[in-house]
């Protein structure tokens, strides 16, 4: 749990007199074209487009940590020469990473010192790096200078000052050197060749309007002069705030251009409504009102009050001055909360002899953790200062050491959905957003605790995801690239599995999943977890045997059988950043590992990115050379306010290529014991009492 | 839930708006009559940054704190007519410690005394407030309440932290209790003002 100091601990940062770092038409931190060095606020995440003669960039830039920046740009780029050699490329869709980090924050007598690398990892026509210096000269002044390399060096290039590190240093490899598929890291160009100085200036004159001036070092080789006539390195902006999240912009380019830029910043750490809008919760009841009855009888109404409050009673034991429920949690996205309420339930339920209350979490089956709490702590406790602190600390989280038979009439248990589903499909270079909208059709049924049969039909309603004609020209086996082929079907039965969910033994979670598991493939899925109660890691073993499906997504195979599993490791390391290896063979059974590195909020929201390099050469994977993409999670109760488990995710990647593919099989472990464990449990207490 | 309907439209207003819309003129939906109709005791509460207002019955007394309630299930918690903690009102009071504030309006010392409260941030971590709070003397005032005029003491409190000074005011009854009050609820809720507005 994360406490701020209980005397002039800092709260919500107040709408401040300073300048807000804006964005650069690349949508990262800067000023036109340029950057600054003063990182965004931490964890801001923003969407920037900006468009200025043939060329518009969408940029998702994340403040990784304070002071590391991360951007994915997708830039549209229409009758460019991108090697400078007079061949026009009627257009060129150029996907690139980019990074910044602040060496050295301002102080009272220096200024804010960042490096940068513009498209780490491609070979595209903004590579280069730099180095900045930002200097704030008032609450509505700043200035900025820097020195850059590659495309940052093209006016007024000079010898690199870096020349005395080797001779290396002298010459700039040029971009396509020994490279046909793009996506490798390119170190060897790295502060390489000329460099070039570049500054400017941002000024606010009145709260909502910024007023940007550069000296830009970019020369536009390769649009300048086959799509503009680039007559001035000066550069100005205009900026203006349209709301706390949405910024316009305009700029005069170059001399002899007109821009525009929208950008939207949100920061997932600034919900609208911090303890969200749902009702308040039961109070505690004191042990002298204590309802009159035994507790069997007690049973029926502590079932219907949890059941108001978004809970199932799954199991119930009581003894000699304690009461042990088992309760599942359908509501409530900290679980935290959820054992709250149960408490507070408990306490207006329970006859007055019950003195000690175990609250069990559970689902599909699968005992989550264990909460034990007194009465007298929750009566003492529920309006003291800082109480859900109190109560932490009186509180035995652990993991549960048997199991309860399950209450009467709950199994078996049918449930069914019917919701909207939205798909989109990013960087087609024949159509760069497509998407379908339509709605899908759900089912589950549980004939016992941990068996669990499910399907999910969806039904496209409009869209185009269908119109797409990009036919794979893999040389693996199609396991991803033919996504194209299964978009067209509809109805498409996305999900047919029966599931056993099963604990064999003391911190051991095991799943067996069978049939349609995804809508690319079908087969057994077995897995296999270690994860103590509260631990920051986990452990993980995957094996699985899948037959490649046919395009209408229905009862038809086609050839491919492929048997495929990992090895995994989950590593909470604290302060919010979590990752993942996994290591095994993959769809087109390839072997090789993945790394995702995450940064979980403890709102839900999660900010993360994977890499997967496996043993299929560079060249036979094609575009891109190997997996990679960044990961959204944006909680709904986040947006709404109002009380839901459930978030909205989005994975991007560059290109959807067949090496490094895993099976996409739904209830994996990990994710189904985290949010509820013990970690999960402290860090998100502060809701207990909520 | 009867004592509502007989309220009708005044509290089915509720607390239902967020953001910069015009406060419904809830009050002018209630009468003495209709108060003093429905036999116990009743709160007005409105919260003027967040555009709400709403009527409160008693939900439950426990150890010295009262619970109010809207029809819509959001609370407020009350020590002695101060604020120590609301639910459901989107960026809430968690929990509060006022003894200083309660100990000076029972006559003990009034200056430089602290008030803390805690909130939640946006990740679901505690954070505090801590005030460094002055009362004034108190001097005699009229508390006009729906066509009554109460004869009550007023206290204003002074409170000062990092970048943000804020000011109380509590009319209180001969005997001590909270006639009205404005008590301030944490940055995003701004003030909060409590009436009660039944005679006891």
């Amino acid at each position: 749990m994360w406490r701020t100091g209980l005397i002039g601990g800092l709260f919500f940062a107040w709408a401040g007199g300073v300048l807000a770092q804006g964005l650069n038409s690349y949508g990262v931190q800067g000023l036109v074209d340029m950057p600054t060095a003063l990182p965004l606020p931490d964890g801001e995440l923003t969407f920037s487009t900006s468009h200025f003669v043939n060329q518009t960039r969408q940029t998702l830039t994340f403040q990784i940590a304070p002071r590391l920046t991360g951007s994915f740009r997708y830039a549209q780029l229409f009758d460019i020469s991108p090697r400078d050699d007079g061949v026009i490329r009627e257009f060129l869709y150029d996907r690139s990473f980019s990074l910044q980090y602040l060496i050295a924050p301002e102080s009272d007598r220096f200024p804010a010192v960042a490096v940068g690398l513009n498209d780490i990892i491609g070979t595209g026509v903004y590579s280069s790096e730099y180095l900045v210096a930002t200097r704030t000269l008032s609450d509505t002044v700043r200035v900025t200078a820097g020195i850059g390399w590659g495309r940052l060096a093209g006016v007024g290039a000079f010898d690199n000052p870096l020349g005395f590190l080797g001779s290396g240093f002298d010459v700039r490899p040029d971009r396509f050197d020994g490279v046909d598929t793009g996506g490798l890291l390119r170190t060897n160009n790295w502060f390489r060749g000329p460099a070039a100085l570049f500054a400017g200036l941002e000024w606010r004159p009145t709260p909502d309007w910024t007023v940007v001036a550069e000296y830009s070092s970019d020369a536009y080789p390769y649009e300048s002069p086959y799509i503009f006539e680039r007559r001035s390195p000066l550069n100005f902006g205009l900026r203006y705030q349209l709301t706390d999240r949405v910024t316009l912009g305009a700029q005069y380019l170059y001399g002899s251009e007109i821009g525009l830029q929208v950008s939207y910043q949100v920061n997932p750490s600034r919900p609208r409504f911090t303890t969200g809008l749902e009702p308040a919760p039961p109070l505690v009841r004191s042990v002298e009102d204590a309802p009159v009855m035994s507790a069997e009888d007690a049973q029926g109404p502590l079932a219907a009050q949890l059941e108001a409050e978004g809970l199932t009673l799954h199991g119930y034991q009581t003894g000699p001055g304690w009461v042990r429920v088992e309760v599942e949690n359908i509501r409530w996205r900290q679980a935290a909360q959820a054992v709250g309420r149960t408490a507070r339930v408990l306490t207006r339920t329970m006859p007055a002899d019950v003195a000690r209350f175990e609250i069990v979490l559970v689902e599909r089956g699968l005992a989550q953790s264990l909460t034990e709490v007194t009465r007298s702590d929750l009566e003492e406790t529920e309006f003291a200062l800082d109480g859900a602190w109190a109560m932490q600390a009186r509180a035995d989280i652990r993991a549960p050491e048997d199991r309860l038979a399950p209450v009467e009439g709950l199994f078996p248990r049918f449930d069914w959905s019917v919701a909207p589903y939205l798909t989109p499909s990013l960087f087609d270079p024949d159509n760069p957003l497509r998407a379908d909208l339509g709605l899908s059709f759900g089912v589950t049924y549980e004939p016992a605790p941990g068996i669990i049969l499910s399907g999910l039909l969806r039904q496209p309603v409009i869209g185009n995801l269908d119109e797409s004609t990009r036919a794979s020209d893999s040389i693996l086996p199609r396991v991803r690239s033919d996504a194209w082929l299964y978009d067209k079907a509809a109805p498409a039965l996305t999900r047919l599995t029966a599931a056993w969910y099963f604990q064999p033994g003391q911190d051991l979670y095991g799943r067996v999943t069978a049939g349609l598991l995804e809508p690319m493939f079908a087969g057994l899925s077995t897995e296999l977890m270690w994860y103590p109660a509260g631990s920051r890691l986990a452990l993980g073993a995957e094996l699985n045997h899948v037959v490649q499906r046919d395009y209408d997504q229905m009862f038809d195979f086609r050839d491919y059988q492929v048997t495929t599993g990992h090895l995994s490791a989950y590593w909470d390391m604290g302060q919010g950043y979590t990752a993942q290896l996994d290591v095994g063979r993959y769809l087109a059974g390839d072997w090789g590992a993945t790394l995702s590195l995450d940064r979980r909020f403890d709102n839900g929201w999660v900010v993360g990115a994977f890499a997967t390099l496996t043993d299929v050469p560079f060249r036979d994977f094609g575009e891109g050379s190997f997996d990679k993409g960044i990961r959204l999670v944006v909680p709904i109760d986040w947006m709404t306010g109002e009380p839901y488990r459930e978030t909205a995710g989005l994975v991007i990647r560059p290109i959807l290529r067949d090496g490094g593919a895993r099976l996409s099989v739904d209830g994996r472990l990990y994710d189904l014991l985290r949010p509820a464990g013990g970690a999960e449990l402290a860090d998100g207490w502060g809701r207990f009492w909520r | 839930m009867k004592a509502w309907q007989a309220f009708g439209a005044a509290l089915a207003l509720g607390l239902a708006g967020c953001g910069p819309t015009i406060v419904p003129d809830v009050r002018s939906l209630l009468s003495r009559a209709a108060i003093d109709g429905y036999g116990a005791p009743l709160l007005f509460v409105e919260v003027p940054d967040q555009a709400l207002a709403a009527s409160l019955i008693v939900e439950e007394i426990r150890d010295g704190t009262e619970t109010w309630r809207t029809a819509d299930r959001q609370t407020i918690s009350l020590q002695e007519g101060l604020l120590v903690a609301t639910r459901g009102l989107g960026n809430d009071v968690m929990s509060a410690d006022v003894s200083g504030t309660r100990a000076a309006l029972a006559g003990g010392p009034r200056t430089q005394y602290a008030r803390f409260a805690s909130f939640l941030d946006g990740d679901d971590r505690t954070v505090f407030r801590s005030l460094l709070c002055n009362m004034a003397p108190p001097r005699p005032d009229t508390v006009e309440s729906f066509s009554l005029a109460f004869p009550v003491s007023l206290h204003v409190e002074t409170c000062a932290t990092t970048g943000l000074v804020i000011e109380n005011r509590y009319w209180t009854d001969p005997d001590g209790t909270m006639r009205r009050s404005q008590q301030w609820a944490g940055p995003a809720l701004g003030m909060l003002y409590i009436e009660r507005i039944s005679r006891e």
